[in-house]
């Protein structure tokens, strides 16, 4: 874990953070609210990654930990190429993650990251089907919004 | 689609805590004014209003105002540069939204108002619950810090948003204040604190103006009804609060992070009925007003505060004035 000092350093500098993001990530799990809120607040910072950390952040989307898994699918929208492994992994959070904080992030992540593949379409569309609107309807509105229609390419910094 | 969005949105209840009924602010007897002037300014204060500082508190004006603390928590308590700055900044408002406060020890604005008050100020504070959600790691709260010898506030005037369709990551806090003066009719008016979530803003920008419209409602007959915050974004780019009718937002392209960058934070006001405004307004330079580098200026806040000046006592609306019948309404 980074100490306070790291973390205030990667929130002034957004290379840093980019460089330390999965120290950052790891940082979440502290016990300590501030040290979490200053994590957060330097991934924050990030605006796009470079694809190579698909392989780190991916499987921490699944974490067990809530807050880790949560800012590890708002990483995974961010990485820059890749473009099918990020939207794999974030379908799968989707639909398999336990806490529902993290699958609405997984959603929201889906819908930031511009056209999706058809069967990632198609798979939010059959969740939508099974009602999710009468169970949790901020999720429903997180997929809705995902299933409109993207630009063909992300948005910003992580354009290709 | 807005109209998928904002249909539940228009079930927003605005609901106020228990102890708001039978309360009446109007009641609460006025104090004698300040007639001692300006409040003495530390020498950063000293200098003359302009774009990057703020004018000197008088008898006929309040100065309200905006800050995000960025995570005032522990690591910020235990440096006291830092606390001075702060307090420093307070004691230049007469009432200040503040943001991000993130510490879980709910003694901390009182440690930090000993330090503002420690000069013979009387500041009081109302601050909001933790706000927030469990995965994002944090919670947040608000708080309205307000000089008690100039305005009649306190936890039994706020309250809240609620907000049950979750379409906002942290609700407002709204808080009823009124001028202490007897130069006339006691501006007064409430205040919305928002801190929008940066990866939202879309959805959150639209929803406030809901939220503007059902506090309104709500605080009706008050028709002074203030937006002010960390909106996240600029004016031109604030969606439906851009669009709702006379509604102004007073911080005009000038930076308010303190990389000098973007434009976050604002005060929003109906120009036709907080015809109190007086037209000056601006963002407090933290580096040049205290004469630090911006590298120290970020150890305060990545934030700038931002203020607007209004006058005590309440003024004719727009409509009423342009009617020929100046009334003053509430």
């Amino acid at each position: 874990m980074l100490s306070m000092e790291e973390l205030q350093a990667c929130v002034a500098d957004p290379k840093l953070a980019v460089a330390r993001v999965v120290e950052l990530l790891q940082t979440l799990r502290s016990e300590s609210e501030e040290m979490r809120a200053w994590a957060a607040d330097a991934l924050q910072q990030i605006e796009c990654l470079p694809a190579a950390n698909l392989g780190a952040i991916g499987p921490l989307c699944m974490d067990s930990y809530p807050v880790v898994a949560n800012w590890a699918c708002k990483m995974t929208s961010r990485i820059a190429g890749a473009r099918s492994g990020a939207e794999e992994t974030l379908l799968r959070t989707l639909t398999l993650h336990p806490h529902v904080e993290v699958r609405q992030q997984a959603a929201k992540g889906l819908g930031h990251m511009g056209a999706l593949h058809p069967s990632t379409l198609a798979a939010m569309q059959t969740l939508l089907e099974r009602g999710i609107d009468q169970t949790d309807a901020r999720l429903a509105r997180c997929i809705r919004r995902a299933l409109q229609p993207q630009p063909t390419t992300p948005p910003g910094p992580c354009a290709p | 689609m807005k109209r998928k969005l904002l249909y539940p949105a228009a079930a927003f209840l605005v609901l106020s805590v228990a102890s708001y009924f039978g309360c009446d602010l109007a009641s609460i007897p006025r104090s004698v004014p300040t007639d001692d002037g300006p409040r003495a300014a530390a020498s950063p204060g000293e200098a003359p209003a302009g774009p990057s500082t703020i004018p000197d508190r008088t008898p006929q004006t309040l100065l309200i105002g905006s800050f995000n603390m960025q995570r005032l928590g522990p690591s910020k308590l235990s440096k006291p540069w830092v606390l001075e700055k702060f307090a420093h900044i307070i004691r230049s408002f007469d009432v200040l939204a503040l943001q991000e406060i993130t510490s879980q020890d709910q003694t901390t604005l009182d440690q930090l108002l000993r330090i503002v008050n420690s000069d013979g100020s009387q500041y009081a504070y109302t601050i909001s619950p933790r706000i927030g959600r469990a995965a994002t790691g944090y919670y947040e709260q608000y708080a309205f810090v307000y000089d008690s010898q100039r305005v009649v506030s306190g936890p039994q005037f706020a309250y809240v948003v609620q907000d049950q369709a979750d379409l906002l990551h942290r609700e407002p806090f709204v808080g009823r204040f009124q001028a202490r003066t007897d130069l006339g009719q006691a501006f007064s008016f409430s205040l919305i604190n928002i801190h929008t979530d940066p990866d939202e803003i879309d959805t959150e920008l639209d929803v406030l103006a809901q939220v503007v419209a059902s506090v309104r409602q709500f605080e009706y007959p008050e028709d002074d009804v203030l937006l002010l915050g960390d909106l996240n974004s600029a004016p031109g780019r604030l969606g439906q609060l851009d669009r709702l009718p006379n509604v102004v937002a007073l911080i005009q392209a000038v930076p308010t992070n303190t990389r000098g960058s973007k434009t976050l934070d604002n005060v929003l006001i109906d120009r036709t009925t907080t015809t109190e405004f007086t037209g000056r307004s601006g963002v407090i330079d933290l580096a040049s007003w205290f004469k630090i580098s911006q590298e120290e200026a970020l150890m305060i806040s990545d934030h700038l505060p931002v203020w607007a000046e209004f006058a005590i006592v309440e003024q004719p609306t727009m409509t009423t004035a342009a009617a020929g019948s100046p009334a003053i309404r509430r």
